[in-house]
């Protein structure tokens, strides 16, 4: 039983994860204030860590082309311990999305638009992520090179308008934070954006080329990582000291921009752009979360579930935290410990119970 | 028959989009207070300080000749004084005589008041930085004497007192006797543990009968306290460590009479680096100069290898003595502007540990150690000197 | 939600209308009768029915009685047809001694020596009779045959091969389509002189009995998109087909969408562009607007002087376009959105600028941007229904009064003014989605009135989705955009220079895409053994 039906090519995937992880670019806060200007290294700590684990990820569902995670989890846990195992998938994908959900609706009513609560523009975002798992989620993958292409754009002009700031020397010296909050702070990259990829493990059934699966999300990583590094590098080599006190470093760097009085005012461009990544990061969340109750109810057709849980990550999202100091804390403390076991323990448990039980069958293997 | 609950849905995501709305702040253009500049200055109300805004009012600025009688027509802002427990409290207060909260999105200039500065910015300064309003781009002033005083000082040739203090201070670069510093530079430096805050200083000086203001010289902070003043010549010395100085005039005293040769700077590149040799300090301070010619006393002429030869020795000196004098100064008022501290923290992470506690006591016996190149690259439109051949 | 209302539509039609399907299958089998008399009663209440329609007996060979007949529609008959090859060959020829023998109810003897007119077709059913009649040929009853000749003899009053008013261009041909479907498919002959280039006709329409052609070129054009064409054609059942306009709507994808997905155009050089492309055209008799299908959304941005000009101004042209379908959509909205609720991104001397504009005007700016918008499209439609000689009274109406006076009168901005005329200037720009554009401009004025610029990047969201998930005839309305292909961004935002120009677009195309053959890329003809040198 395979419920989406659309297609998606290598090289759109690829976007996808690229654009999925991007999605976190803008919010990097809860990371600068930990192991502020060593960001960057602890990006590439992170990343260093996160590659066998995109490995691990997508093995799993070359293995088995045609099953989300779901079905995988039934097939290799047996029909009770799967189960188990689905629900807290499920439960996962579901308060990932509605943090998200919190964050871009705290993003908008502390900048953009004040005075207007946060759930008006959750409210309003899920409509619209609504209307796109109507007409399919290859929707958003055929226009995913476009959202990271808009990323792109706006980080490397931002950056470029930003090279008269910039100070290399708020680098130095180099690795000035404890051990304790570095290792924390590159488990919280690691986990917080890049291994959120695991949501993937719905959407691959969909995808064409199963062969290149994992050169594709290599592809789809560094493009990511790579906008990572320029905006972890421009932040801190414009703020400086202050960088760890932010709210949003990424906004305070571009309101900075000033050249000769005319390219001013850019703050424009990180809403714009954080706003099309969220949404690709919280289509991609929605997609998996209704998809996988779909498939754990034994749906025909994912379709019926979309307005209910929609409902649900509204309401999950204004009660989940209360403010966005209490999510931080959280996330840095609690947060951890509870998905750790399902990004970094449970996929390759996954791999190794489905070689010991040689699974999938042969018959499976020739598709 | 299925169509109705769709249809529903879509209009009922019509009406909670646009009827949720409803308390969005959207404000006309014109009915928004613009605030052009802030001010916090000393009061005698028990909590020490009142806020002073200074509002646009559009309709006088589009065409101030044309507008009412002639000549003396309205002035095109309005200032608004209020009083408060916080610094937001204030600002929230005006709106009782505003009529509407003050849009502070557009006041890229924040003056503080000398009496302010001398108490101490510690608490005044988080709320500009952390309301989303408030540009983190926006220059700080300190006042000479009082805030209302400049705020209250019509300009000559522009129409808003704080848009024509913005205009000085983006000129400064001609002179480099004082410096721009924006808010989150200012705060940076009251975030290091060490490296002292300056901001520029506003005074207001006689100008052919009438009152003009003018900013010159930069405020030394310490510990979010005003510490003291530079005058122009330090103010330069500084902003020759700091790499900050784009353009400007030396004027170097000519051996025999030591009547004044204005040189002008075209650019100059600094580097400054920390060096810690046993027990001693050193700042290595790296300097190339190019200048230009552009003013000498009739009669006497440089264009000579052994004139440009002195003209050059003349320039070093010139910029290390202003160095010098900035230096004195600041330990005099115990406080790093240079940010010598922040520099041997990053070169001499380890040793800084030990050192950070005790950098006031440090800092005085740092060494600078002095590598000034000059060259003197152009005479401007006259070649040889004015004088009977 | 689309395809339900379509079906249930559907259903109801056919509902209604089984009568008279009923109707027709009895009259289709009845065949004409040998006896003319009978034939001729059965015609008289069709004749008595319009006054225009002709029935003259006459007699062939020398018989007194008369034992032929001609029936045919006074005005859409060529009447010099009529007389030299028709009735004077049959009256006069016949009668030569020689030729009195053999058998002169013989109708093979009178179709084949004595008629001699071009167009000759038999039939025998009454139903074809009919069908004949109304299309405007003559149509010749022998008596004691059992077949009727039809002579082609239609002469439509037509006006003359004109430039076409909608699409009118400096350089480049400057015909147009006409009303008449013959003169169209000869004009789109003369530019394709190839056996290729095949025309399917059928008749659509119960009671007006429309010609519609669809033609492309057998070799390029994917056969599935030609049997999609010919079945959804099959499936339209209405009454007439006044106009293409019709068939557009009944075989459109996405019949709710405010995009369209099925292109139009009264040129002929760029429909045969187009076949050439692999798309296939439909022609509908009575109208100069051709249909071209499938339609890329990039098509909208597309003439044809761009490939006839040179490309670096083809390309900024075409860029300048794009850019102009943006101002048009989103410039009333981007404005409100910045004056009612970023103002903080607005430049400070302009917002001191725009709020001196501002403070005499009593509206909030949205209701103010909707009134001139609305003002707007008020005049464009009364300039296009308007008598001509009173046209410069509106404008000057328009201009003069309403825009004038109401600044003057403090009533409008003078720069929500400007606004406007910017988006109804690029507006024009892009004659293929003027009423998309029109339509979007409202709904992106009422969401960024609502919510500012959250509201304008959801609405984008929700269009892009939409545009995204469009197909035309099984094609992806936003390719080449998206999905993304490389090899076709030579003609998208910007249009490259004709010799790179190798490949059609395999969007479209699925087999014989090449269309050059220079001699550095051989290698890749070889790859596609089908390719033909064909331009």
């Amino acid at each position: 039983m395979n419920l989406e039906k659309g297609r998606i090519t290598g090289r759109q995937f690829a976007f996808l994860l690229a654009g999925f992880i991007q999605g976190s670019i803008f919010l990097l806060s809860f990371v600068t204030n930990l192991t502020k200007h060593d960001t960057w290294l602890a990006l590439l700590a992170a990343v260093t860590l996160i590659i066998p684990y995109t490995a691990v990820y997508f093995t799993i569902s070359k293995k088995f082309p045609d099953k989300n995670i779901i079905q995988i989890n039934d097939e290799v846990f047996g029909r009770y311990l799967g189960k188990i195992i689905s629900l807290y998938y499920i439960i996962y994908f579901n308060i990932i999305l509605s943090l998200n959900l919190k964050d871009l609706g705290g993003f908008y009513s502390s900048y953009l638009i004040q005075d207007q609560p946060v759930d008006y523009f959750t409210v309003v975002f899920i409509a619209v992520l609504s209307y796109l798992l109507w007409k399919g989620i290859e929707n958003l993958a055929r226009l995913a090179y476009l959202f990271v292409g808009a990323a792109y754009f706006i980080i490397v002009s931002t950056t470029l308008m930003l090279m008269p700031q910039m100070q290399l020397s708020n680098f130095l010296p180099v690795f000035d934070v404890s051990v304790k909050d570095f290792v924390k702070g590159a488990h919280l990259i690691a986990s917080l954006p890049y291994a959120e990829m695991i949501t993937f493990l719905m959407i691959t059934p969909a995808v064409n080329d199963k062969k290149s699966l994992v050169k594709n999300a290599y592809l789809g990583l560094s493009l990511a990582s790579v906008s990572f590094f320029i905006v972890v590098f421009r932040d801190t080599a414009v703020l400086g000291n202050l960088e760890p006190i932010l709210a949003s470093p990424a906004f305070e760097a571009v309101r900075l921009i000033n050249i000769t009085g005319i390219f001013t005012r850019m703050d424009i461009l990180i809403g714009v752009g954080n706003t099309l990544l969220v949404f690709l990061k919280c289509g991609v969340f929605f997609y998996a979360s209704v998809l996988s109750v779909a498939q754990f109810c034994g749906l025909k057709d994912y379709k019926t579930v979309i307005f209910p849980l929609g409902v649900l990550s509204v309401v999950l999202a204004s009660a989940l935290y209360e403010s966005t100091i209490d999510n931080m804390v959280v996330t840095q403390i609690t947060e951890i410990l509870s998905t750790m076991m399902l990004q970094f323990i449970i996929p390759p448990v996954t791999l190794l119970v489905a070689k010991l039980r040689k699974l999938p069958g042969r018959e499976a293997v020739k598709n | 028959m299925k169509i109705k609950p769709r249809l529903l849905l879509l209009c009922l995501c019509i009406a909670a989009f646009t009827g949720f709305s409803g308390c969005l702040r959207s404000t006309e253009i014109s009915d928004l207070p613009l605030t052009l500049g802030l001010g916090v200055d000393k009061s005698d109300d028990p909590a020490g300080f009142k806020i002073i805004a200074q509002i646009a009012k559009p309709s006088q600025l589009k065409n101030p000749a044309s507008g009412g009688g002639g000549g003396s027509s309205e002035p095109a802002y309005a200032n608004f004084e209020s009083g408060g427990e916080t610094i937001f409290d204030a600002i929230r207060n005006l709106t009782k005589m505003i009529g509407d909260r003050i849009f502070a999105s557009h006041s890229e200039v924040l003056l503080f008041g000398n009496g302010i500065a001398r108490e101490g910015m510690r608490d005044y300064i988080d709320f500009f930085l952390r309301n989303p309003d408030v540009r983190p781009s926006a220059y700080i002033i300190v006042t000479q004497s009082t805030v209302k005083e400049i705020m209250d000082l019509k300009p000559l040739l522009e129409n808003v007192p704080v848009t024509s203090l913005k205009r000085i201070l983006k000129t400064q670069e001609f002179t480099s006797e004082t410096a721009k510093v924006t808010l989150i530079e200012f705060t940076s430096c009251l975030m290091s543990k060490t490296k002292s805050a300056v901001a520029p200083v506003a005074g207001v000086a006689e100008n052919g009968g009438k009152k003009a203001a003018f900013i010159s010289g930069l405020a030394v902070f310490k510990n979010y306290k005003l510490a003291g003043t530079f005058n122009r010549k330090e103010t330069r010395g500084l902003l020759w460590v700091l790499d900050k100085i784009k353009k400007g005039i030396l004027n170097v005293p000519k051996k025999e009479d030591g009547k004044k040769i204005a040189i002008e700077i075209i650019s100059s590149k600094c580097k400054a680096i920390p060096e810690i040799k046993g027990t001693k300090l050193r700042v290595h301070i790296k300097i190339r100069e190019q200048g230009s010619l552009s003013e000498q006393p009739v009669g006497d002429d440089f264009i000579s290898l052994d004139g440009l030869e002195y003209l050059k020795q003349a320039q070093a000196d010139a910029i290390k003595d202003e160095i010098m004098s900035a230096f004195n100064k600041s330990v005099e008022l115990k406080t790093d502007p240079f940010g010598f501290g922040e520099l041997l923290h990053k070169k001499y992470p380890k040793e800084w540990k030990n050192m950070e506690q005790y950098w006031d006591s440090l800092y005085p016996t740092i060494e600078l150690v002095f590598d000034i190149k000059t060259s003197l690259v152009k005479t401007d439109a006259i070649t040889k000197s004015v004088s009977p051949e | 939600m689309g395809y339900l209302f379509k079906k249930i539509r559907l259903a109801k039609l056919l509902n209604e209308n089984r009568k008279n399907v009923d109707l027709d299958d009895e009259r289709e089998q009845k065949l004409i009768s040998k006896d003319l008399g009978e034939n001729i009663k059965d015609l008289r209440s069709v004749i008595d029915s319009g006054g225009d329609i002709v029935l003259r007996e006459f007699c062939i060979g020398n018989d007194n009685k008369p034992n032929a007949a001609v029936v045919f529609i006074e005005g859409l008959v060529n009447k010099d047809i009529l007389d030299a090859s028709v009735l004077k060959p049959l009256m006069f020829l016949s009668a030569l001694p020689d030729k009195s023998k053999s058998g002169l109810h013989d109708i093979d003897f009178i179709e084949n020596n004595l008629l001699s007119a071009g167009n000759i077709s038999r039939f025998s059913a009454y139903d074809e009779l009919i069908d004949n009649l109304f299309s405007g040929e003559i149509i010749l009853l022998v008596g004691g045959a059992s077949e009727g000749l039809v002579i082609n003899a239609f002469d439509p009053k037509t006006r003359a091969v004109e430039p076409p008013m909608t699409e009118s261009v400096v350089r480049g041909s400057r015909e147009g389509f006409t009303e008449s479907i013959r003169t169209n498919i000869s004009l789109l002959r003369r530019k394709i002189k190839n056996p290729d280039l095949c025309f399917e006709k059928i008749k659509i329409g119960k009671k007006s009995k429309t010609d519609v052609a669809v033609a492309y070129l057998k070799s390029i054009a994917d056969p599935a998109l030609i049997e999609e064409i010919k079945k959804r054609l099959g499936e339209i059942s209405i009454d007439a087909v006044l106009e293409s306009g019709y068939i557009e709507q009944f075989i459109e994808d996405a019949p709710f969408s405010i995009f369209p997905t099925v292109a139009n155009s009264e040129k002929p050089d760029k429909v045969a562009a187009k076949l050439l492309e692999g798309r296939a055209a439909i022609f509908v008799d009575g109208t100069p607007f051709v249909l071209t299908v499938p339609m890329l959304f990039i098509e909208s941005f597309q003439r044809s002087e761009d490939y006839y000009a040179r490309p670096y101004y083809a390309s900024m042209i075409r860029l300048i376009r794009f850019a102009c379908y943006f101002i048009s959509v989103l410039a009333p909205a981007v404005y409100i959105a910045l004056t009612t609720f970023h103002q903080e991104l607005i430049p400070t001397k302009l917002l001191l600028t725009l709020a001196a504009g501002h403070e005499q005007i009593p509206f909030p700016s949205v209701i103010e941007a909707f009134f001139i918008l609305t003002v707007f499209e008020i005049l464009r439609e009364a300039g296009i229904t308007m008598p001509q000689p009173v046209g410069s009274a509106v404008s000057i109406v328009g201009a003069l009064v309403l825009g004038e006076s109401a600044v003057t009168a403090g009533l409008i901005g003078p720069f929500m003014v400007i606004i406007v005329a910017l988006t109804a200037i690029s507006g024009f720009v892009v004659t293929a989605q003027i009423d998309s554009a029109t339509v979007l401009r409202f709904v992106f004025l009422i969401l960024a009135g609502a919510a500012g610029g959250f509201g304008i990047i959801m609405g984008m969201l929700v269009v892009g989705i939409h545009l995204a998930s469009l197909r035309s005839f099984g094609i992806p309305y936003l390719s080449p955009i998206s999905p993304f292909m490389p090899a076709e961004q030579k003609d998208a935002l910007i249009r490259a220079p004709l010799r790179t120009f190798i490949f059609r677009p395999t969007s479209i195309v699925k087999k014989n895409i090449t269309r050059q053959n220079p001699g550095a890329l051989r290698k890749n003809n070889e790859k596609n053994p089908g390719g033909q040198n064909e331009n």
